[in-house]
């Protein structure tokens, strides 16, 4: 602790921050009564790009730090790096044999990091386009990876239901944090306690202790598997999606906020958050839905449209991210395209005013 | 939903806090997983070793070094792992959901799909029921069957058709009837007009008759005249032309006597005595061996053996080698080893001709 303190010069608001709950219980009661306000508007978003060349379902998706160029992990086993402005195929990267179904780039080193459904996490180092390391340990599909946003510390976790986290550079697995009873379908860093949280197929979510490698909180609110999860890049929240709804959580001790219903006919596969508080679910039957986020205001419904010469049933969505501005956002589809929308320039409150307030959803039961 | 004003970031400062906390703990881990920590390093343990056993009276003592063989990280794995052993170390959290309730018997009705059923195929035979067929025809959907068999529009059609056979039906009846009636008095108009043509001739030729009768009965009778004699003519030339075989053969069916061809006397032949003076024998007689009366056992297959009157015996498989007429080969001694063994078992002597077998008493 000594050797800490010289980091750290503010003790007093450290100290301050280590017992929160008390005064922060009172304010959420006076807080949820006096919630009345109308939701912020947001413009509707809109179609504006459609990239193709993947030959299979574009399954992830992870947008570079610098927001130049973003990849996507398709069914087709590949890994494909594309500009971002100008959405050109900057490379492709084989080496995997199944599904690519996680990716994630390194904020400080030239690597990216992949899991895939054949069981392997591998290490690409993107001066020489090359596998450089893999982490070996899965003993079934990876769905999910993340990478720490200050430490050379990944997690992965997938069919097997362990939270595996490893040493970027020696590949060992520092943690098996087992505890799911089904595959996890995300898993999310963060660089505040609880810095590491995932969502399984058995409706619930798990904070861990980093360190510990042990779980700190189980949040079994959600009646069925939970398949989106998205933290939010400004506030200390994060939302995750099951098929009926999508549930919104403060941290640290994963405080039950709301929900937001997206009344999709299909099953949320994917949500997303941006830092002006737009909240994306993308459904496997091509259903979109817009919300506010601190209301949970549902303001714009849509639907993809699939590629010309796709089937009806090929309009799903599988993988989405904002980019680094919030301004644009991909969806990685089951008609094997990348899809690019933004929000409509030309709109105003007057001419896009949106769905309408529906001020007895926001205070019901959350 | 509640506000989300308390749930801010927190400062940098505890950010960094924690995160070197969490580096400072993760290294720990790492270090104890690699086996790199100073300790795990310098771990070396000294035994002082003496062996004292009996059959040596001397003692010998020696220092030995205990120390963990530092392994290489970056080699690959040593074996697959195939099985997932981790269990939830934790107590199960607390469930904060309602219960999902059991489906209802009712919603378990719905949720029901029939059977498919096809028209085409049922290779096991089953019988299927009308419901099922019906269902099979819509989709799979009992209800939707139902709305068409109810639906008016069937009656409607099937009684217009019916309506539509027995009207045809009906014209059809009445067109044949007609068409029957004309037939049948064109037939009797008919049948009239040729009894009455008959009627006619008949009463023209009963007329004609009584005029014609005796002229015609004396030409009658010259012309069957003429005719027989013809016939007697026509009989004589041929037999006149027979020889006399035929002849006798022809008189002897005039008179009404049955001859056979050898029967007939002095014109039959011997037909075998010119050819061959042979007498049939039973040709078993020949084949028959002086000794072919012995008594036969039952071993014995044949009643001579197949080579008895020959030499053939003597012939088979004896190398003709000491005879001079060996052609050019005979003064050449490389062939001479051939088809003899060069060596041979001890105790045997080198023996001409075909192998013989000794009976084993």
């Amino acid at each position: 602790m000594p050797e800490l303190l010289q980091y750290f010069p503010q003790r007093v608001e450290l100290a301050q921050y280590a017992q929160p709950n008390a005064s922060r219980t009172l304010i959420r009661h006076q807080q949820a009564t006096s919630i009345t306000s109308k939701p912020e508007w947001h413009a509707p978003w809109k179609l504006m790009k459609v990239i193709t060349g993947h030959q299979g379902w574009v399954r992830s998706i992870a947008i570079e730090p610098e927001n130049k160029w973003f990849a996507t992990g398709a069914s087709d086993a590949t890994i494909k790096i594309w500009d971002l402005a100008s959405s050109r195929l900057k490379v492709t990267l084989a080496g995997h044999i199944m599904p690519v179904r996680g990716l994630v780039v390194s904020e400080r080193h030239p690597y990216l990091f992949s899991a895939s459904e054949d069981k392997t996490v591998k290490n690409w180092d993107l001066e020489k386009n090359k596998i450089v390391r893999d982490y070996y340990g899965h003993v079934s599909s990876v769905y999910a990876l993340d990478l720490h946003p200050h430490l050379d510390v990944l997690a992965s976790a997938g069919r097997d239901a362990v939270v595996r986290v490893w040493d970027v550079r020696s590949r060992t697995a520092i943690h098996v944090i087992s505890g799911h009873t089904s595959s996890i379908t995300n898993v999310k860093f963060q660089d505040a306690d609880p810095q590491l949280v995932s969502t399984s197929m058995d409706g619930t979510i798990r904070l861990y202790d980093l360190v510990a490698g042990k779980t700190r909180q189980v949040l079994t609110h959600h009646k069925k598997a939970v398949r989106g999860l998205a933290i939010h890049p400004e506030e200390f929240t994060m939302a995750t999606a099951s098929s009926d709804d999508i549930k919104q959580w403060g941290f640290p001790e994963g405080d039950l906020l709301g929900s937001c219903y997206p009344n999709h006919t299909g099953i949320v596969n994917t949500i997303a958050l941006n830092d002006s508080n737009v909240l994306f679910s993308g459904a496997d039957d091509g259903s979109m839905a817009f919300f506010d986020w601190k209301t949970g205001h549902k303001f714009q419904d849509t639907a993809t449209t699939a590629i010309p010469g796709s089937l009806e049933s090929e309009r799903g969505i599988f993988a989405s991210s904002f980019d680094k501005s919030g301004l644009r956002l991909l969806t990685g589809e089951t008609d094997k395209s990348v899809k690019v929308w933004r929000e409509d320039p030309d709109a105003t409150p007057e001419t896009h005013p949106g769905n309408s307030w529906d001020y007895s959803m926001a205070v019901g039961e959350i | 939903m509640r506000s989300h004003e308390p749930y801010q970031r927190p400062p940098r400062d505890v950010i960094a806090a924690t995160t070197l906390a969490t580096r400072a703990g993760l290294q720990k881990i790492i270090d104890a997983k690699m086996g790199n920590t100073p300790m795990a390093e310098n771990a070396s343990t000294y035994v002082k070793y003496s062996s004292n056993s009996l059959a040596s009276s001397t003692t010998n003592e020696r220092i030995i070094k205990i120390q963990d063989i530092q392994e290489d990280p970056m080699l690959p794995p040593k074996h697959q792992l195939r099985k997932n052993r981790h269990r939830d170390p934790s107590p199960p959290a607390p469930v904060l959901r309602e219960a999902i309730k059991p489906a209802t018997a009712e919603e378990q009705k719905q949720w029901r799909i029939p059977s498919a059923v096809s028209h085409w195929k049922n290779p096991l035979g089953f019988t299927v029921s009308i419901e099922q067929r019906l269902a099979a025809n819509n989709g799979g959907t009992l209800e939707r069957s139902q709305a068409e068999l109810n639906n008016t529009n069937f009656a409607n059609l099937a009684e217009a058709l019916s309506d539509a056979d027995r009207e045809a039906r009906e014209g059809i009846k009445i067109r044949s009837q007609l068409q029957h009636q004309r037939l049948e008095l064109e037939q009797r108009e008919k049948e009239q007009r040729l009894r009455e043509l008959a009627d006619r001739a008949r009463q023209e030729k009963r007329v004609r008759t009584k005029e014609d009768d005796d002229k015609q009965d004396q030409a009658q009778r010259r012309e069957q005249i003429h005719i027989e004699r013809r016939k007697q003519a026509e009989k004589e030339l041929r037999l006149s032309r027979m020889g006399s075989e035929q002849r006798v053969r022809q008189l002897a069916r005039d008179t009404n006597r049955d001859i056979s061809d050898k029967v007939a006397l002095g014109v039959a032949k011997a037909t075998g005595e010119t050819k061959t003076m042979e007498l049939a024998f039973d040709l078993r007689l020949f084949s028959k061996a002086a000794g072919s009366n012995a008594v036969h056992s039952e071993d014995q297959v044949y009643d001579a053996p197949l080579f008895a009157g020959q030499e053939a015996v003597s012939h088979i498989y004896r190398p003709k080698a000491s005879e001079d007429d060996a052609g050019g080969f005979a003064d050449e001694s490389r062939f001479e080893g051939l088809g003899k063994a060069k060596k041979l078992f001890l105790g045997v002597e080198e023996k001409k001709g075909p192998v013989e077998f000794e009976r084993d008493v």
